[in-house]
């Protein structure tokens, strides 16, 4: 061979020699696991990637059978896929590396053809799954998870939604205006009832502000009313119009210490008012028109007792007297009924003076300290220490509820008992208290004692003659001065009732 | 008691003589063998053993397809025997990974399909290995799983015995996908006329 042969020989070796190193570094970087396999299912070469993977050193698995690594029912149909098109372009096969450990892996092959279009064998490269069938997994599991909070979320979402439906339902249907206020004072729900009430659009007033509301004209009283704080109140009375009052109650809702907003809820009690009015009037009237006769066949009966016209014998006079007494209950009873129903017109205005409460029990007490006397009940009137005591009130009326409670306490205690008045300076005003050594009230009685006509069993036994009206103005004429009114007792062993006076501004 | 060194001056000087050549590629499988079996000392150790008798071989210096004198691959076999004390067994084990790293061998797996093709090819495949002596197939069995294989003027040393055990099954190996045995039935070193192999799948 010439030297010119020779040169060019050794420099194709050397070119060949190069091209094979950079094959082989190509081959040996890449990450992706691959290898060459024979036509016959044999590896013939495998980079270190393969290696790494299956965890078989070049040695030991070139010569070896595809299917020390694949499973033969997989890697048959592939390698037939590959031989057949050329290529199998990402298949899910299993892969079993020397550990035996299962590696789920997307498999990729190509065919290589020698330089007459044959093919001589396939390299196949794999992509190990299992990091992202493990995310895979992660992710089904998170999903199901998922999933599960989601049919919980959408079944609380639906059981609120029924909630939601109910009370709707409810505050639409329920008889009674409803306003809720939010904590922030926005009106967030009304009633039908409501608009009704108040002729008033819902969609016009909803999500406003109190202040907003105060100025339109429909509900400035309501909201005068309730004051722009909404304060709690308990059945108390609002009149919108002559023939249309409520009954007014707030209730601040709260769940959990938190404040969720106000309730307003408006009973309206116009007919009952209505009827209330007609029956106060028919007593008034009642009262009046008995009122006039009974006056004359007092001065009667006086002008008889006292013999103005002729002498009477002592049975006529017996009789007289009986017929006389009688007919002071009558007058007492027919002034109580005029003056129920003064109160229940609201006529029975008072007339607020300063007036000094020590001196104005003594008033009462002068007169009836006979009577206390007469029936063998011991008396004692605990005055304060101070010598008067001011409070604005109206005379008249707070002597009718002292008189009253004394007298209360005198029908009701036996001979040897005894009753005390006492009055003092309490904290938030005056505190007066008659307490007495008498019969008492029986507890499941005690509910009713401030109502109109009311009368307790024992009462009843004791003085037929009593009108149940007392404690019931007593109550009216108390709360009308903006006090407050109440009692304690105990069967056998005796009753206190009370008031207290707001102290004088 | 140290171990008989194989690689004298003499067998050195004898081995030098032997006529032919053979391509880098069988250095640079020896020396894989070693690098994975030993590590890098262990090359080192080989390499410092080729410049200790005046023929220096590098790693990473060989070039595959290059052709060296044939006496240095008796001497590459013999210095690894000696170096690493290595038996017969393991000498043919270095055979058997041979064509799993050989270069060559890789130009010829298009010819894998199946024994009968890649018996076609073994002679042109020792060729390429070798300046020396002729591989030809006496028989293929491809029913009984079995070929034979000759290989005439190829009297180097006996160590190469061991070593084309090795060095056959695994290239049939790789064609039938199969663990196989082989056995030299035949040695010029023990009065044979050639050597053959016999390789069983």
């Amino acid at each position: 061979m010439g030297t010119k042969e020779e040169g060019q020989l050794s420099l194709l070796l050397d070119d060949l020699t190069a091209l094979e190193e950079y094959i082989h570094d190509l081959f040996s970087f890449s990450p992706l696991p691959i290898c060459f396999v024979s036509p016959v299912g044999v590896v013939l070469e495998v980079n270190p990637a393969m290696e790494k993977v299956s965890g078989f050193k070049m040695e030991e698995i070139v010569g070896e059978s595809l299917e020390r690594v694949f499973k033969k029912e997989e890697i048959g149909p592939l390698v037939k896929e590959t031989l057949g098109e050329g290529f199998v372009d990402g298949k899910e096969l299993r892969f079993f590396p020397k550990t035996g450990q299962e590696i789920t892996t997307q498999v990729f092959t190509r065919t290589r053809k020698d330089e007459k279009g044959e093919v001589v064998g396939y390299f196949l490269s794999l992509l190990d799954l299992s990091g992202i069938k493990k995310t895979e997994a992660e992710l089904k599991r998170v999903q199901a998870a998922l999933l599960n909070i989601l049919e919980d979320t959408e079944e609380a979402r639906r059981k609120a939604e029924e909630e939601k439906n109910k009370t709707q339902a409810i505050i639409t249907n329920f008889t009674d205006a409803l306003f809720f206020f939010d904590r922030d004072h926005r009106l967030a729900i009304i009633n039908p009832q409501a608009e009704n009430f108040f002729k008033i659009d819902k969609e016009e007033v909803t999500g406003e502000s109190i202040e907003k509301l105060h100025r339109l004209p429909n509900l400035h009283s309501l909201i005068e009313f309730l004051g722009e704080e909404i304060k709690e109140i308990s059945r108390k009375e609002f009149m919108l119009a002559e023939d249309s009052i409520f009954e007014v109650s707030v209730i601040s809702m709260r769940r959990d210490e938190a404040d969720l907003g106000d309730l307003v809820v408006l009973h309206d009690v116009s007919r009952e008012k209505m009827v209330e009015r007609l029956k106060t009037e028919f007593v008034s009237l009642s009262a009046h028109q008995l009122r006039t006769p009974l006056s004359a066949i007092k001065w009667s009966l006086m002008m008889l007792l006292d013999g103005d016209l002729g002498p009477i014998n002592k049975n006529q006079k017996d009789i007289l007297q009986k017929t006389y007494q009688s007919n002071e209950r009558m007058i007492a009873l027919i002034n109580d009924l005029l003056n129920l129903a003064r109160i229940e017109e609201g006529k029975y205005a008072l007339s607020l003076a300063p007036v000094d409460i020590v001196n104005l029990c003594q008033s009462v007490i002068d007169p009836s300290e006979e009577s206390f006397k007469n029936k063998g009940v011991n008396f004692s009137f605990k005055k304060p220490d101070q010598k008067a005591i001011q409070v604005s009130a109206d005379a008249e009326k707070l002597k009718l509820v002292i008189q009253n409670l004394l007298d209360n306490a005198l029908k009701y205690t036996a001979k040897g008992g005894r009753v005390s008045l006492s009055l003092k300076v309490a904290n938030q005003g005056v505190r007066l208290e008659v307490k007495d050594s008498g019969i008492g009230i029986a507890e499941k009685e005690q509910k009713r004692v401030f109502s109109k006509f009311f009368r307790t069993t024992e009462a009843v036994l004791i003085e037929p003659a009593g009108s149940g009206l007392g404690l019931y103005m007593a109550k009216n004429i108390i709360e009308g001065h903006g006090g407050e009114i109440g009692f304690a007792s105990k069967v056998g062993q005796g009753t206190t009732f009370y008031f207290v006076l707001p102290a004088q501004s | 008691m140290e171990p008989k060194q194989l690689l004298s001056a003499t067998e050195v000087k004898r081995s030098m003589q032997l006529k032919g050549e053979v391509r880098g590629v069988v250095f640079k499988t020896d020396f894989e063998y070693i690098l994975n079996r030993e590590g890098k000392e262990g090359m080192e150790k080989l390499e410092d053993k080729f410049r200790e008798i005046g023929r220096p071989i590098r790693y990473a210096e060989i070039n595959a397809l290059d052709f060296y004198p044939i006496g240095l691959r008796v001497i590459s076999l013999l210095a690894i025997k000696d170096i690493f004390g290595f038996s017969d067994e393991e000498i043919k084990k270095i055979g058997q990974a041979a064509p799993k790293f050989s270069l060559i061998i890789k130009l010829f797996t298009k010819y894998f399909l199946s024994i009968t093709l890649t018996a076609r090819q073994a002679p042109a495949m020792w060729e390429r290995h070798y300046r020396a002596g002729q591989l030809t197939i006496v028989e293929i069995n491809e029913k009984e799983r079995r070929i034979i294989l000759r290989l005439r003027d190829f009297n180097l040393h006996p160590i190469l015995c061991k070593y084309l055990e090795g060095y056959f099954s695994t290239v049939v190996q790789m064609t039938v996908g199969r663990s196989t045995n082989s056995r030299e039935i035949k040695c010029p070193f023990s009065g044979g006329e050639s050597h053959e192999y016999l390789v069983t799948w």
